[in-house]
């Protein structure tokens, strides 16, 4: 548990646009981030912050550096190795939600987890219904294509989507750029949960305070380098979402876990996991009792 | 790779094929046009091959024709030696020249009265009753050409005899036996007896050719062999010689029309390379998406190629339906009234054919998609991601 789900070391980033011409998007970036946090990235246009988050989703190399996921080591992963660990460790949510806009929200739910393998059919089925029931998508809307569904609905199938393979670790790209301000509340309200209830480590890089305000932790990036990382926990406010929704997304929870222990069972995982996953049912059975006295 | 992973990739396959239902229509469309035209070429051009060996065969049989290599008449009485070899079963004496009857330029034949159906059945009316009498026979096209009916009188003269003869129409023989293209081409025809004709053509004691019947197929090579070496002067052929030349002639044509088919084909190809090379750059950010949620290459190519195989099963299956249907079609209504080749080509659903055309179909369109499939593969996420 001690491990960061996420360590950079002296990460450099050099784009050659020509023999002559190079920028330097990062230079020399050490960051951990560690489980259960909800990191705020922040920094003007040009820092470097979408830089970052590529390399720490590994769609991009660094040029320098090391790249330190889960405690693999992971800078010289060749394309298909890194392809898994996507796949299976890190979620990704951006600005322009980036659906499927052939699938309905449940198939793009679906997607990830079938892709990978580790599911049947039943059980991505009825993982992605409990998680598009976790980050509150409307069941009218599960059978809908994204062109159907307004900007938040998406960014919650999106977020359901990031969650399918218990990622690791989630990484926002200004979640709520492209949302009107009551979308806007409804996603972070969602993503704020996750973190809390869940222990979801969610990592959102942005340049909107409002968002930054509900960290746990903001670091700032500036011409390629972070300069402060306060290793404050900032004050959370708690968080007041309506009983009846709170005791709906416990429900569903306790159902994933459910379906999160067949699968592991099936899969022959050690039984480290297994007790990993029963410590959270037990939890969630606690949150659960105490949001119905 | 995992089949359920492939079974994924390939229903994501279809369903971006759904969501593009004119432009995959269209492509389809393509593969078809180009399968059903190699399918009804092939089923024609194996149905004409088949119908034109089988009337050969039955024609000739175990039968031989003699005539003289220059084409000039012959000695009846080389018939009458060539009966006395040994295996040969009967021989046939016939004349073929030009008359004019009514004043119309027909082919003349002369036909000893009992092998008159030799040359064709008689549908209506009587054969001619004997050598000596002044009967004739003829086809409906003929007969409507000259404009006389059974029972009517018919004048012919030739050029040996230009005094006209004045002959009873008796009967009316079928129309579009090899035979009769074979010897009149697409003339009218008038049929008379051997004795008659010789004297139409001043050519007593001669005769055009020999038809040679032996005993059984085993002896055309000795008897062949006979004839040649008695009569140098004659030419013998053989239902093998008709066959081979006649084959050849039709792979020819076969080969050729099959040749004008493969640039339908070939359009086809190019169709779906540019439906697939459009599809992968508009999806250029879908691909982007897909790896960065992990899909892995083959994950991709596999999409691509699986839309592609898609296309090509299902152009392969209405093209080869579409290709029978436009063969029946051809053979039954547009080849005997346009052509007028008096053959009843059959038509065949050849499975041979049927399965060609399906995997020929999916074979193109998965060999076409390829090259944008692998180029699909290669698409980098982040550049995929900053397209907006």
């Amino acid at each position: 548990m001690s491990e960061p789900v996420i360590k950079l070391i002296k990460v450099k980033k050099i784009y050659y646009l020509s023999k002559e011409i190079q920028v330097h998007a990062l230079r020399g970036v050490d960051l951990e981030v560690d489980r259960g946090e909800l990191l705020i990235i922040m920094g003007p246009s040009g820092s470097g912050k979408t830089t970052l988050l590529q390399i720490m989703g590994t769609l991009d190399k660094p040029t320098e550096g090391r790249v330190i996921v889960d405690g693999i080591d992971v800078t010289d992963f060749s394309e298909r190795q890194l392809s898994k660990l996507r796949r299976e460790k890190i979620g990704f949510v951006f600005q322009f939600f980036n659906l499927i806009p052939t699938l309905t929200a449940i198939e793009n739910v679906m997607l990830p987890m079938l892709l990978a393998g580790k599911y049947t059919k039943d059980e991505a089925l009825a993982k992605a219904k409990l998680l598009l029931t976790i980050v509150g998508l409307e069941e009218s809307r599960w059978l809908n294509v994204p062109r159907k569904l307004s900007g938040g609905q998406q960014q919650k199938v999106a977020i359901a989507r990031a969650l399918a393979n218990n990622p690791s670790y989630v990484l926002m790209d200004e979640p709520t750029g492209n949302l009107d301000v009551f979308s806007s509340v409804r996603v972070l309200d969602t993503v704020k949960w996750l973190n809390q209830f869940y222990g979801q480590t969610f990592i959102i890089v942005t340049h909107n305070p409002e968002v930054a305000e509900m960290g746990s932790r903001i670091v700032y990036i500036r011409d390629g380098k972070i300069m402060e990382t306060p290793k404050v926990l900032l004050r959370i406010e708690s968080l007041k979402l309506p009983e009846e929704e709170v005791k709906e997304r416990l429900k569903a929870q306790m159902e994933l876990l459910k379906i999160e222990l067949k699968s592991a069972k099936r899969r022959g995982l050690s039984s480290e996991i297994l007790d990993e996953i029963e410590r959270k049912v037990v939890r969630t059975e606690e949150a659960l009792r105490e949001v119905q006295s | 790779m995992k089949l359920s992973q492939l079974k994924v990739c390939l229903i994501y396959a279809l369903k971006d094929l759904s969501s593009r239902k004119a432009r995959t229509a269209f492509t389809i469309l393509g593969v078809i046009v180009g399968i059903a035209a190699m399918t009804s070429l092939m089923t024609i051009g194996t149905g004409m091959k088949v119908e034109i060996e089988r009337e050969v065969s039955e024609l000739l049989g175990s039968s031989i024709i003699v005539r003289d290599r220059e084409k000039s008449p012959m000695p009846i009485y080389v018939a009458y030696v060539v009966s006395k070899l040994p295996g040969v079963n009967e021989t046939i004496p016939l004349i073929v020249g030009m008359a004019s009857v009514n004043g119309i330029p027909t082919v003349i034949l002369g036909v000893p009265p009992m092998r008159v159906t030799l040359y064709a059945p008689i549908i209506e009316g009587n054969s001619i009753s004997s050598d000596l009498s002044y009967e004739a026979l003829t086809n409906r096209e003929t007969a409507k050409k000259l404009n006389v009916k059974v029972g009517d009188q018919v004048t012919i003269t030739t050029q040996a005899s230009p005094t006209p003869r004045v002959f009873t129409l008796v009967g009316i023989v079928a129309q579009g036996s090899l035979m009769q293209m074979a010897l009149a081409g697409g003339m009218p025809v008038i049929v008379v007896s051997l004795r008659q004709a010789q004297q139409l053509l001043n050519m007593r004691g001669l005769v055009s050719m020999i038809i040679v019947r032996v005993v059984s197929p085993s002896y055309v090579d000795p008897v062949v062999t006979s004839i040649e070496t008695y009569y140098p002067a004659v030419e013998v052929v053989t239902q093998e010689d008709v066959l081979r030349t006649v084959s050849s002639i039709i792979n020819t044509i076969n080969a050729v029309l099959l040749a004008i088919a493969s640039i339908s084909l070939i359009v086809a190809a190019l169709g779906i390379i540019n439906t697939m090379t459009m599809t992968v750059r508009e999806k250029t950010r879908e691909i982007g998406i897909l790896k960065a949620i992990g899909a892995e290459r083959w994950h991709i190519f596999m999409i691509f190629i699986g839309q592609a195989t898609v296309m090509g099963i299902v152009g392969g299956l209405l093209g080869v339906t579409l290709g029978f249907l436009s063969a029946y079609g051809i053979i039954e209504h547009y080849l005997p009234r346009f052509l007028r080749i008096p053959l009843q080509i059959p038509f065949v659903v050849s499975t041979d054919v049927a399965i060609e055309g399906i995997i020929l179909a999916i074979v193109v369109s998965a060999a076409s998609a390829f090259l944008p499939s692998w180029k699909a593969t290669n698409i980098r996420p982040v550049e995929a991601l900053r397209y907006e």
